[in-house]
């Protein structure tokens, strides 16, 4: 029985995301699918074989990407439902991985739990999932925790076999996705400066230390120089902004490219881009500023009542936060009063909750690290994105498109970090109502009224962490259930499958091809249109020759096009095999183009 | 002497010049330090081609004739763009010139300006490329010249830090190349046109 009960918490963790992504298992293929179908048919050739591309293939920056979505064409064709459900069984694998981690490491379920669903409904990181095709960033996920796991194991029991286990599943996470893993380099290199600097005094640790850096910085170099997998592309090269630009525009503050920064992490938190945000963002949004404002005072006033000056000197990071963010708003080209609340929330309880870490590191240690582990993730995975769209941008490859694989891997950190203060305030509370059970001097309430000032904190933040998860479900939800909206995939498929047979004998360009669709269905348009082209395409491996195709749903629209380009009479004939009419019922797919020209 | 070295001693100096760095950074956010402008770069530095080089314009495809022109005495060097062959050349004509911009220069200058000449009405556009050969860089709007603006030396100016392309989503290194993209409007007449001065302002 106490076995079964011990599965409570993942099979929670497991049932709510379940609950929460289920709507995208009736999702039909979305356009973006097609664009990286195409992709395969290009790096693998006709025949779609693996030994096509050369072996370097494989370890280049997006090797895995197109080779885990050219198994999965082989496997399923355009079969939306596989595609989703795959996709959302490793969406709630890599939850149930952070589940794990976070259970082990920080010896908190409540912080596992929190941090599983945090992650799991995340909005801003859901692209992969929208995107379907994307589905391998949960992979890279996967193999990221594995390797932080061992990287924690080395660290706290430093011995040669935990080493080789640390920089084998170092290498590992990064060949997984390679392209999603460019923070991990610094990633490693600021945890590495911590262990160094922790175990400064202790001379037999330091040895294996060095070495394990050593091997790390080795798989580096490997992977930069050789195989070429952690190398820069021309486009990413172009896209970066340059380091002697960006440190002047950090110091000089034009522009204020330090604010976007604070709102890609505050996206995390609070997405601007959420239905709620959009319906009453105002509403919510004011009253949680000025929350953050009265813990930030709350915070450096405890501080200084407890004699940690250095932290309330630190703590001026959050109590400044909202203010700056608030006087630089006319420096914002772009920027909406959303923009820049979500802003001065996000910042603030990012700042908030490390500081506060920092403040019960001494309570509880391993959910202290555990923790700022969660911090680190979010800046070093949040960094290029960063660094590629410094200031707004409506580029679709900026992370100012708020819903971007970008944010997949930082909201694992970010899931981290709330879950251990959010477990962290929970314990102290406990502990606090424990005391006071057993109080029985006037020094010990005087003790005791000394943690008042916190007492704010440790309920509020809780609070507001355990709100944003809410509002990151309902967000999900929202969305996805939106998405399927006039989409009924099953009908989708149908109908591709009974035209398929047609489309076998497009033309190839210059030759453009004309096709009219009677649509009688519920089906809406814009799926009908954004398969039948790409479909072809891939179906006939016509990547490099794509055909033209002008698809027409009216069929006066339809006359006019082809009288414009004297077709219609030529067509009466009957001798134009490049024009097509279809007719679609829900059901069945009738050819009408003897109908339609009355050809005899 | 041990204590003054040590890690506790160590991370607290970090964490205040962090916080420090942390309250600079985000002050300044609030009144931004504009850069200084570019009157202590040489005139050579602004100029973003040479058009008294003749070798350091590329031609993109297209049957085009190059010369350039120099007069000590009029100071009117310019280069002459000659579209030879307008019966199989319609549509676009592009050409290059290598030219190395750095990066502290564009960060600085807020526009890009094009002094020059045609012959006929045209859209007439630039872009500057990050690498020789490699396309990858901000291209802006092309101007359309009209017939009351033909046959006469015009200057275009370009914003550096366009709404639609802002500058430090670009501003990724030194560029090396600024291109040229004409259109003309009559594709049976012969185009020419003749470029004094490529300059950032």
């Amino acid at each position: 029985m106490q076995k079964l009960t011990s599965f409570f918490p993942v099979l929670l963790v497991i049932l709510v995301l379940f609950l929460v992504l289920k709507p995208a298992i009736s999702l039909p293929l979305p356009g973006d699918a097609y664009v990286d179908l195409q992709v395969i048919v290009t790096d693998f050739g006709k025949n779609l074989s693996f030994f096509y591309p050369p072996l370097k293939y494989y370890v280049y920056q997006y090797g895995t990407q197109f080779t885990s979505i050219l198994i999965v064409y082989k496997l399923f064709g355009f079969n939306p439902q596989a595609y989703f459900i795959l996709n959302i069984f490793l969406r709630i694998a890599a939850a149930v991985t952070i589940y794990l981690f976070t259970a082990k490491w920080s010896k908190s379920k409540l912080a596992a739990v929190v941090a599983g669903i945090f992650f799991g409904v995340n909005l801003p990181g859901l692209q992969p999932t929208t995107r379907v095709a994307f589905f391998f960033v949960y992979v890279g996920v996967i193999s990221l925790f594995i390797f932080l796991d061992r990287w924690l194991k080395f660290h706290y029991q430093p011995t040669g076999k935990n080493l080789k286990l640390s920089a084998l599943f170092f290498a590992l996470a990064i060949l997984s996705y390679p392209i999603r893993m460019v923070g991990i380099v610094p990633l490693i290199l600021m945890g590495e400066i911590y262990w160094l600097v922790k175990n400064y005094n202790d001379r037999a640790t330091l040895k294996l230390q060095i070495k394990h850096i050593l091997a790390l910085t080795g798989i580096i170099l490997l992977l930069v120089f050789v195989t070429g997998t952690l190398s820069s592309t021309p486009e990413l090269s172009f896209k970066r902004i340059s380091t002697n630009i960006l440190f002047i525009s950090l110091l000089t503050g034009y522009p204020p490219v330090i604010t976007t920064l604070w709102l890609f992490i505050s996206n995390l938190i609070l997405s601007p881009v959420s239905s709620i945000i959009s319906n009453s963002g105002a509403a919510i949004l004011k009253p949680l500023t000025l929350i953050l404002l009265f813990l930030n005072t709350f915070f450096f006033l405890n501080c200084i009542f407890r004699k940690k000056f250095l932290l309330a000197f630190a703590s001026l990071t959050a109590i400044t936060f909202v203010p700056f963010v608030m006087a630089s708003s006319q420096n914002l080209e772009g920027w909406d009063n959303n923009l820049i609340m979500i802003t001065q929330i996000g910042g603030s309880i990012f700042l908030l909750s490390n500081l506060f870490l920092i403040y019960m590191k001494n309570r509880n240690e391993h959910l202290a690290e555990i923790g700022m582990l969660g911090s680190a993730i979010v800046l070093t995975f949040i960094l290029f994105p960063w660094l590629i769209s410094p200031q707004k941008s409506s580029n679709d490859q900026s992370a100012f498109n708020f819903i971007h694989r970008y944010y997949t891997i930082p909201s694992a950190g970010m899931a981290i970090l709330l879950a251990s203060v959010t477990a962290i305030s929970w314990d102290s509370l406990k502990n606090n109502l424990r005391i006071l059970k057993k109080l029985k001097t006037t020094l010990e309430l005087f003790q005791l009224t000394k943690g008042l000032l916190v007492l704010p904190i440790l309920l509020c933040l809780p609070i507001l962490i355990l709100f944003f998860t809410y509002w990151h479900m309902i967000s999900t939800s929202n969305l996805l259930i939106a998405k399927g909206k006039g989409a009924d995939a099953v009908k989708i498929e149908l109908f591709w499958n009974k035209i398929e047979p047609f489309l076998k004998k497009i033309k190839e360009p210059p030759n453009t091809n004309y096709i009219y669709i009677e649509n009688n269905s519920d089906i809406d348009e814009k799926y009908i249109k954004e398969m039948i082209a790409d479909r072809t395409t891939i179906t006939l491996r016509m990547v490099n020759n794509p055909p033209v195709i002008n698809l027409i749903f009216s069929k006066q629209a339809f006359m006019e096009k082809l009288n414009k380009q004297s077709l219609l009479l030529r067509n009466k004939k009957g001798s134009n095999d490049n024009i097509y009419a279809f007719q679609f019922d829900g059901k069945e797919v009738s050819d009408i183009k003897e109908k339609i020209f009355n050809i005899k | 002497m041990n204590k003054l070295f040590s890690p506790k001693t160590f991370g607290k100096l970090i964490v205040v010049f962090a916080v420090l760095i942390f309250l600079w950074v985000m002050s300044v956010t609030v009144s931004p330090i504009k850069p200084h402008r570019l009157e202590k770069y040489k005139l050579e530095n602004l100029n973003a081609c040479n058009v008294d080089n003749v070798n350091s314009w590329v031609s993109k495809g297209g049957d085009l004739t190059i010369k350039s022109f120099q007069s000590s005495l009029t100071f009117s060097n310019h280069t002459d763009f000659i579209y030879q062959d307008p019966s199989t050349q319609l549509g676009q004509l592009e050409f290059r010139c290598n030219f190395n911009m750095p990066e502290m220069v564009l960060y600085k200058a807020l526009t890009l300006n094009v002094t020059y000449k045609l012959n006929q009405p045209a859209l007439f556009g630039v872009g500057i490329l990050l690498r020789v050969g490699i396309g990858m860089g901000p291209i802006w709007q092309p101007v359309e010249i009209d017939s009351n603006h033909t046959n006469k030396v015009i200057t275009s100016t370009w914003l550096l830090n366009d709404p639609q392309q802002l500058k430090f989503n670009w501003l990724s290194g030194p560029y090396k190349e600024v291109t040229f993209r004409v259109s003309k409007f009559d594709p049976n007449k012969e185009l020419i046109l003749s470029i004094y001065q490529v300059y950032l302002e």
